[in-house]
């Protein structure tokens, strides 16, 4: 189980993420902006970053970068659906500036699973072992 | 006057006053008849038209009263002593018509008792008679005294009294004096009248002397008129007596009448005619007056007659044939002329003086006629014109003398009246205008077309000069003789008086000859001096005889200067002596010579000249002069270089320069064209000349370059510029920028056209591409934005449908991720929406927007359109107002704005979307065109760019007109929301200052906010039963969703893939079907197709369209065709059954 703090200025996104997450078994929390999330981060350390890109006032490389300073050690998953640029060239950028991991809009259960679980540490050796034995 | 009450009875019976009328004037007598009826006391007893016929009236009928005219025929004093001899004699009232003294004393002499002026008194007869005989004719028929009498007498105005025969008064009527009556009776009538008169003692003594005659029968009465002063006043008394026959007491009955009236009328006549006789007694022409009627003589002949002809007035009135045989035999016929003529002017004849010697006289008579029109006498008036006479025969002598000079002088002379007519031509004249004399005399002078009409205005010109001054102004005309030929006279017009008739004289010279020759001679010597070539006349020898002025301009040496000198003067030494040589051997020879020399100036410059030399041969066949002329081709030679280097250039240019080049007439015609345009339109330069430039010109372009063309023919400009397309042979369009110049003449009228042409193909090309691209490029961006959202939906549908699936499967609650995923669908077909609109393929559905909830629910969208160095704040005021408007429209209008406004700022900035409501003022309207006065919702997009430069602010709506650097910008984002703005009835205006930013204000008409529609999934209509949807979608899915959402509504559905089968549906099923609900786009039968032969074979069907995607065609379709409705996809279950029961609900589409 880990906390995943999701940072998306829509709304109707961060619910069903929400929900997603909620169902593959983490603990979620929302921030509807940069701001917003960085002022958490600097309660409370998430597990993992799920931060998107193109938001208005503090976008999500802007947010990364700082985030990157304030919690060197927390991953941020880089999300974009695209916008003015590309979602690929989006999170080029956003993997440049200290995104440990991209994930492209849209994205199933499956690869919103996948994607966290190759930035968050094994919950343990034996699952990790497990897992590699669960996967041929 | 007349008696009052009980007397009147009397008077029908007794005292009617018993009158005969003696007047040989039938006028006259009725006139006096009729005025005597009016008075009942009278009754006319007859009427008497001469002298005999009246005596013998009055001794049968014994009037009271005779009315009498003393100038009848036969003698009205005849009549007058006859009737004054019978016993008792009737009172006598004279008519006069002159008045004349003589008349009236003899009269009054005889006994005549009245005098009225027929004329004038005639109103007064019946006063007259009365007083005349009233009172004798009673006082004799009514006996002695008696009441009867005394009533009458107190009746009259004029004072009675009855005198015994002792001169005592023993009756006296009321006029008399009531006051005085009682002193008076019985008292002395010399006494009391005397009393009365206020001292008349000289005419009382002259009544008693009467008085006396009358008692002693020395007459039977007495009549004595006298003037008195009575109270100042001058009073006429007429007093009579009369004897009353038959009265034992010999009494006499006597009346003082007041007559100052009649009497001042008789002295003012009498002083009339006084006068009138001393005027014709003192004048010198004979006035006379000769009686007709009834014998002839005369009545008068003024004292002149004694001084003009010897005869005195008593010689005329002696001789009543005097004035007949005064005239001069020869002269008599002119008087019986005159009387035929019965004409009243004046007839100049002779007469014959008592001495024999004759004068002339000129009578004027006047013929005086009775009221039958009967000449009775002439009036008249003779004058001694002798003097004149006699002058006028002198002047018939002289003028023989003056006529024939007249006709035989060498000058044409024409008489013509001053209105125009011909009244003589002399022998030169006939000559001159080959017109004789009887042929024209008579004739106006116009109608002979001697002058043309530009010379009639000089000749009246002429004319009217000879009124103002007294010498005559010659002038020259141009006439046309008689045989057509034309001459030149040289003419002048005097005003003479002939026979007393004003007469225009004209004096004609013909000067024909002689001005052909001064005008040669003046226009050979005008010409030669005003040659522009330098003209030299040269003596056989050599000698210089006369240089022209441009021989001095040409050489500096002026006429004195080289007359009587060789032309050897000017040489320059340029030329060998051979060169002189042939030119003299050829002048010498006769032969003109022509060449080109240098000469040198007086100044020692050398210049240019080419010479011809003419010899010019006398009379005699020797050569007299030799003529030189010369042209200074000093500049024309340098000129001429210039021209052919320029036109060489030109020429060069015009063959190889990079534009077409066309020359065309003011018709269109190409009158030339170069290579290069032959080049860019297929053609040799010569396959265009003769075309018209509209048949090498776009249809397209046609109008608007016609329009261009007009307004350089109208001279509204001189030339434009357009960018038009040519055709090329090939048929494909040229475009080129194309400026026309027009060349005008004088007056103004376009000479011809000069247009350069510069092919701008492939720039057009180059632009057609780039806006491609940029539209393709701005699609891209809001693409971009819109993939973002896109993306986010799709994650949550996704997402969501997963967890549903998971949850189904394992029997759970999966409605909040159905909601999920509904909600997400809704926002992607607000970005589809968005999509379209932005690619202007659209259907503009207007509603009523609230101002602020947009520009709230637009936020972010700008947001995201701009980079994070610009500020975007919104300031919209709390109460602006609802606008109707297509809401995808005005979202891409405010795009548009901030676009621009985005694009204006360089690093840092701000750009604030405003909103509020504004009323727009008359006043704003008439400054600011396009805008109307009303109640807007302005929206402001406001920036702190660069602004714009007035000449950008001009443009800046124009379509592809744009400042962004090349690939930045389409040109067409304010084109478009002006467009947008007008068709919303609104208004934009652009408000900017170059480096402190623009404002931009969109107003749009406010309209009153309404509720929005209830919400319509609340009452979602059901088909009522047998209603039945015959569904055509060739997508499986939407036709499976349709079909479910339309049996859940109630309605029965048949389906069909396509617009075949839909067709062979309605086949089957032909009466059960209502509403078709068709897609349009399809594979093979369209939805439109479909739909129209579905009506063919049910025209009672109701058809709803449905369709994702509007294109222009459809829109169109939708208009021109059928009124079918329109159901955007995609839709939801409500948007269906609304339009499916709308459909059904609306009329049929056809009949």
């Amino acid at each position: 189980m880990a906390c995943v703090l999701v940072v998306d200025d829509d709304a109707g996104f961060r619910t069903t993420v929400s929900r997603m997450l909620s169902r593959l078994g983490h603990e979620v929390w929302l921030a509807d902006g940069g701001e917003a999330a960085l002022s958490l981060l600097r309660t409370r350390p998430a597990d993992v970053v799920l931060m998107d890109i193109f938001m208005p006032g503090t976008d999500g490389v802007e947010a990364t970068q700082r985030l990157v300073r304030l919690r060197p050690r927390t991953p941020v998953v880089a999300t974009s659906g695209g916008g003015v640029v590309t979602s690929e060239v989006a999170l080029r950028l956003a993997g440049r500036v200290g995104a440990f991991s991209t994930l492209p809009k849209p994205f199933t259960l499956g690869e919103l699973r996948d994607a966290l679980a190759r930035v968050l540490p094994p919950p343990s050796r034996t699952n990790g072992v497990t897992s590699q034995d669960g996967n041929p | 006057m007349r008696p009052s009450g009980a007397v009147d009875e009397n008077t029908e019976r007794t005292r009617t006053v018993r009158v005969v009328i003696a007047d040989d004037s039938a006028l006259l007598r009725r006139r006096v008849r009729r005025e005597l009826e009016d008075d009942p006391t009278i009754a006319v007893v007859g009427e008497a038209a001469d002298a005999p016929s009246a005596v013998a009236l009055v001794e049968r009928l014994r009037p009271d009263t005779l009315l009498l005219d003393l100038r009848m025929p036969g003698g009205g004093f005849s009549v007058l002593e006859a009737a004054k001899r019978l016993e008792p004699a009737p009172a006598v009232v004279v008519l006069t018509n002159y008045g004349f003294d003589e008349y009236r004393d003899r009269a009054a002499t005889l006994g005549a008792d009245e005098f009225l002026d027929k004329s004038r008194q005639i109103g007064e007869i019946a006063g007259a008679v009365r007083r005349a005989g009233g009172v004798a004719a009673e006082v004799a028929r009514a006996g002695a005294g008696g009441a009867e009498l005394q009533a009458l007498l107190d009746g009259l105005e004029d004072a009675v009294v009855l005198l015994d025969d002792d001169d005592r008064i023993v009756a006296v009527n009321t006029a008399w004096g009531a006051a005085s009556v009682r002193n008076d009776l019985g008292g002395a009538y010399g006494e009391a009248t005397v009393a009365r008169f206020e001292d008349g003692r000289a005419q009382v003594a002259a009544i008693i002397a009467a008085l006396r005659e009358v008692r002693e029968g020395r007459r039977p009465s007495f009549t004595l008129t006298f003037s008195l002063m009575r109270e100042g006043q001058s009073v006429w008394l007429r007093v009579s007596g009369r004897r009353m026959d038959g009265d034992p007491r010999r009494r006499i009955l006597v009346t003082h009448a007041n007559v100052t009236e009649v009497e001042a009328l008789a002295q003012a006549l009498r002083e009339s005619e006084q006068r009138f006789r001393r005027l014709a007694d003192n004048a010198q022409d004979i006035v006379y007056r000769y009686r007709l009627a009834p014998t002839r003589g005369f009545e008068y002949v003024s004292p002149a007659s004694t001084a003009m002809t010897g005869f005195t007035p008593e010689d005329h009135y002696a001789d009543p044939d005097l004035g007949w045989k005064l005239v001069h035999p020869d002269d008599r016929h002119l008087v019986e002329e005159a009387a035929g003529a019965s004409g009243q002017g004046p007839v100049t004849l002779r007469w014959i003086r008592k001495d024999g010697t004759e004068i002339w006289t000129e009578q004027r008579n006047t013929v005086i006629r009775d009221e039958h029109g009967t000449p009775v006498a002439v009036e008249g008036i003779a004058r001694d014109v002798t003097a004149r006479m006699t002058r006028q025969q002198a002047t018939e002598a002289s003028e023989q003398q003056l006529r024939a000079l007249f006709d035989l002088a060498p000058d044409a002379y024409v008489l013509l009246t001053p209105a125009g007519a011909i009244l003589r031509l002399n022998h030169a004249a006939e000559h001159l205008f080959g017109y004789p004399e009887r042929a024209v005399a008579g004739r106006l002078v116009r109608e002979l077309d001697v002058l043309p009409g530009v010379e009639i205005e000089r000749a009246r010109h002429l004319e009217t000069r000879v009124d103002s001054a007294s010498t005559a102004e010659s002038a020259e005309f141009d006439i046309r003789r008689a045989d057509g030929s034309a001459a030149r006279v040289e003419a002048r017009v005097n005003r003479v008086v002939l026979d007393g008739q004003e007469t225009l004289l004209v004096m004609a010279r013909d000067v024909t000859e002689r001005r052909r020759t001064e005008a040669q001679v003046l226009r050979l010597s005008t010409a030669l001096e005003a040659a522009v070539n330098a003209v030299v006349i040269a003596r056989p020898d050599g000698a210089i005889e006369w240089v022209n002025s441009a021989f001095t301009r040409l050489t500096g040496y002026a006429l004195d200067e080289v007359r009587g000198h060789n032309p050897r003067l000017l040489k320059s030494g340029v030329h060998g002596p051979a060169f002189y040589e042939d030119l003299w051997g050829s002048i010498g020879r006769g032969e003109p010579w022509t060449g080109r020399l240098v000469n040198r100036r007086k100044d020692g410059s050398l210049y240019t000249e080419e010479m011809t030399i003419t010899p010019v041969r006398g009379a005699d066949g020797r050569i007299s002069h030799f003529i030189a002329i010369k042209e200074d081709v000093t500049a024309r030679e340098a000129a001429a270089a210039a021209v052919r280097a320029s036109e060489a250039r030109l020429r060069a240019a015009f063959e190889h320069t990079a534009v077409g080049i066309i020359h065309a007439g003011p018709d269109g015609r190409l009158l030339r064209v170069n290579p290069r345009l032959g080049e860019m339109l297929g053609y040799a330069p010569e396959a265009l000349v003769g075309r018209d430039f509209r048949e090498i010109t776009h249809p397209e372009d046609l109008a608007a370059n016609l329009a261009s063309y007009e307004s350089v023919l109208t001279g509204e400009r001189d030339e434009y510029h357009l960018e038009k397309r040519y055709l090329h042979r090939h048929g494909h369009a040229v475009w080129a920028h194309v400026t026309t110049a027009a060349v005008r003449d004088d007056a103004g009228q376009v000479e011809y056209f000069i247009s350069v042409a510069e092919d701008i193909t492939q720039r057009r090309a180059l632009e057609q591409q780039l806006y491609q691209v940029q539209k393709i490029e701005a699609v891209g961006r809001l693409a971009g934005g819109v993939a973002h959202d896109f993306n986010n939906l799709l994650t949550i549908i996704r997402g969501e449908t997963e967890l549903a699936l998971a949850d189904a499967a394992a029997g759970g609650a999966v409605t909040e991720s159905l909601l999920s995923i509904a909600r997400a669908a809704d926002r992607a077909t607000t970005l589809t929406g968005r999509l379209l609109a932005f690619s202007r393929k659209q259907v503009i559905e207007p509603s009523t927007i609230p101002i602020r909830t947009f520009l709230e629910d637009t936020q972010r969208m700008l947001h995201r359109l701009v980079e994070e160095r610009i500020a975007v704040r919104l300031e919209v005021a709390g109460d602006v107002g609802v606008v109707s408007a297509d809401r995808d429209q005005l979202e891409q209008v405010l795009l548009n704005l901030v676009v621009n406004a985005r694009d204006a700022i360089t690093g840092e900035g701000t750009i604030t979307v405003g909103a509020r409501d504004v009323e727009l003022t008359e006043e704003f309207a008439a400054t600011h065109p396009g805008a109307r006065a009303g109640r807007y919702v302005m929206i402001t997009v406001t920036d702190t760019g660069c602004g714009m430069s007035e000449e950008v602010r001009a443009h800046a709506f124009e379509p592809f007109y744009t400042t962004k650097p090349r690939g930045k910008g389409t040109g067409l984002g304010l084109a478009t929301c002006f467009g947008i703005v007008k068709q919303s009835g609104g208004y934009i205006w652009i408000d900017t200052d170059v480096g402190v930013g623009t404002e931009v204000r969109v107003y749009l008409p406010a309209v009153e906010a309404v509720a929005d529609p209830p919400e319509r999934e609340t009452i979602v209509p059901a088909g009522p039963e047998g209603e039945v949807v015959l569904l055509v979608e060739d997508e499986d899915a939407v036709r499976r969703l349709a079909r479910r959402v339309l049996e859940a509504g109630g309605y029965g559905v048949f389906e069909a893939a396509d617009g075949h089968a839909a067709l062979r549906v309605l086949e089957e099923h032909p009466v059960t079907i209502h509403l078709l609900l068709t897609d349009v786009v399809m594979p093979g039968l369209g939805g439109r197709e479909t739909a129209a032969r579905a009506l063919e074979r049910c025209p009672d069907l109701r058809v709803l369209f449905m369709s994702g995607y509007l294109d222009d065609e459809l829109l169109r379709g939708l208009v021109e065709g059928d009124a079918a409705a329109l159901l955007r996809k995609p839709f939801s279950r409500e948007q269906l059954l609304h339009a499916v029961r709308d459909a059904l609900d609306t009329a049929p589409v056809r009949g």
